[in-house]
């Protein structure tokens, strides 16, 4: 009776504390239908949907995330001051100016002349407004700051555009997308096209869909960068890897934000 | 979206931790591997195509004049590094080799890819001389099919290779050999 008691109470204040903040990085459970009419995939699929049962719980809850470790670091430095400006990011934004931002990255900057995803925006807003130095893309600082603003956009539903001055970006992502490379001569399309669902040794390959990134990786023991795993993609097929943040890589995080319009937004997402 | 999960205070005591596990993965790191020349060899050896069976092509001499050892030829299929061929294909007789504890893990024997046919009773399907280009260069082989197997044993027109894997074959003609003499063994 009493053992009874105890759990019911603990049920009302896990319910209390669950029900006062906004969903967890909660996976889609669906694939969705393209809306392009030139897309290449019948059905679009997060990761999530090809993770372990215990992974997927794990990314269900936010208590469990260990993402959101560095979630609290990108809230704790959003507030803080840095660079010969003495502004931080607060002194700008709200966190909730934030919302639908990891929808619509990457952008083409006309001010820049080039495209900016989150680890740009944010440098450049560091330089330019803060005078602060720019952040590695795998810095615990850059990955809880990539976090805490991806993250604003939960739920929220990816629509990158790729007209306009974006188009030969676009172009350029898909090619480097279809190139085979490497020792191994493959291609993303090989693994993620193809044979998505099917087991290569000890991975079942996913769509290799950007949703969740930068996402925390159990092989890792830490998230890590989009462009952290183009490089991990490229090398395992022995090709030659580009810089974090260049042009061509760029141009790929487009490419492949648009084959996954329309999946939320899952940061920090969990993966094997 | 602040959160009640401060409450456990654990989370950046485990931060730590981990940032400790993962500078020794770097200094791990840092003792480069080599993923291409290990010691032996890796030029490729040039060879005549001639008209196959069952496919249109074969390679119906060895590539190093003799014939290659089945046994030495299992050990590059389950390699991680040179064949890899278990990555993408089943072969029950090498399923059969796996103990128990191998099966869920990448050691030697155990866990098999599924995303190419299954390997047994491919002696039945092919002749010698077809299997031996179907390594060599299966983008020959299958010309049809945007084949995702690598060739193991060319390097022409491939894009992009990392430094110490240009122009170098991923199996040497002897590898390749060894290769050949394992997959005659399977039949039906
Ligand atoms: C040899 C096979 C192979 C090739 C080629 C390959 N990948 Fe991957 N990729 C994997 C594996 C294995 C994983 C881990 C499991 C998964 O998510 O598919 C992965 C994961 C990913 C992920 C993470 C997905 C997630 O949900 O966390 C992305 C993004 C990705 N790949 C993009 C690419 C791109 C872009 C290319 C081409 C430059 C590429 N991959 C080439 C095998 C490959
Ligand atoms: C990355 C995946 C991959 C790897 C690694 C790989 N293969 Fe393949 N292999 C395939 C695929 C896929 C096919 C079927 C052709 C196709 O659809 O592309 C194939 C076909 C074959 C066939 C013909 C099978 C049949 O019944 O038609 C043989 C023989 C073969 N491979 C042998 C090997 C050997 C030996 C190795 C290693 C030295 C190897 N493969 C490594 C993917 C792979």
């Amino acid at each position: 009776m009493n053992g009874l008691k105890i759990t019911g109470l603990a049920a009302t204040i896990a319910s209390i504390v669950f029900a006062g903040y906004a969903l967890a990085a909660d996976g889609k459970k669906e694939p969705i239908k393209p809306a392009a009419k030139d897309h290449p995939l019948d059905e679009i699929w997060s990761g999530y949907h090809f993770t372990t049962k215990e992974t997927k719980a794990m990314q269900d809850d936010d208590f469990a995330n260990p993402g959101m470790t560095w979630f609290d670091i990108g809230e704790t430095n959003w507030s803080k001051k840095d660079g010969e400006a003495g502004k931080s990011c607060a002194s700008c934004h709200k966190p909730s100016d934030m919302k639908g931002v990891a929808a619509r990255y990457p952008i083409y900057d006309d001010k820049l002349k080039k495209l900016v995803n989150i680890e740009e925006r944010i440098n450049n807003c560091r330089k330019v407004n803060m005078k602060a130095k720019p952040w590695k893309y795998d810095s615990n600082d850059m990955l809880g700051m990539a976090i805490f603003v991806n993250a604003q956009s939960r739920g929220m539903t990816r629509n990158v555009k790729v007209d306009g001055p974006a188009a030969e970006h676009f172009k350029k992502g898909k090619e480097f997308y279809y190139q085979r490379r490497g020792q191994l001569d493959m291609s993303c399309a090989h693994c993620h096209e193809k044979y998505y669902g099917q087991k290569i040794r000890m991975n079942v390959l996913t769509q290799g869909q950007s949703n969740g990134f930068p996402v925390y990786r159990l092989k890792w023991q830490k998230p890590g960068s989009l462009h952290r795993r183009f490089k991990g993609c490229n090398k395992q097929v022995r090709a030659k890897p580009f810089k974090t943040g260049s042009p061509e890589y760029l141009a790929l995080e487009l490419y492949l934000a648009w084959r996954g319009n329309g999946l939320t937004i899952e940061t920090p997402a969990v993966r094997n | 979206m602040t959160r009640a999960r401060k409450v456990i205070g654990a989370g950046l005591a485990i931060a730590v931790v981990m940032t400790a596990g993962s500078s020794l993965a770097l200094a791990q790191a840092k003792k480069k591997k080599s993923k291409c020349k290990d010691g032996e060899t890796t030029e490729i050896a040039s060879y005549d195509l001639s008209k196959g069976e069952n496919l249109d092509f074969q390679i119906a001499k060895p590539l190093n004049g003799k014939p290659g050892d089945a046994k030495t030829g299992l050990k590059w299929m389950v390699h991680r590094r040179l064949g890899n061929c278990i990555a993408c294909h089943e072969v029950s007789k090498i399923l059969a080799k796996a103990k128990p504890s191998d099966l869920n893990s990448l050691k030697k024997y155990g866990f098999h890819g599924k995303i190419a046919p299954t390997l047994d009773g491919v002696a039945s399907r092919y002749t010698e001389g077809e299997l031996r280009l179907i390594v060599v260069n299966p983008k020959k082989a299958f010309p049809d099919v945007n084949t995702i197997m690598p060739s193991f044993h060319s390097a022409s027109d491939f894009h992009a290779v990392i430094g110490d894997c240009k122009d170098h074959a991923i199996l040497s003609a002897d590898r390749v050999e060894d290769v050949v003499a394992y997959l005659k063994t399977l039949k039906e």
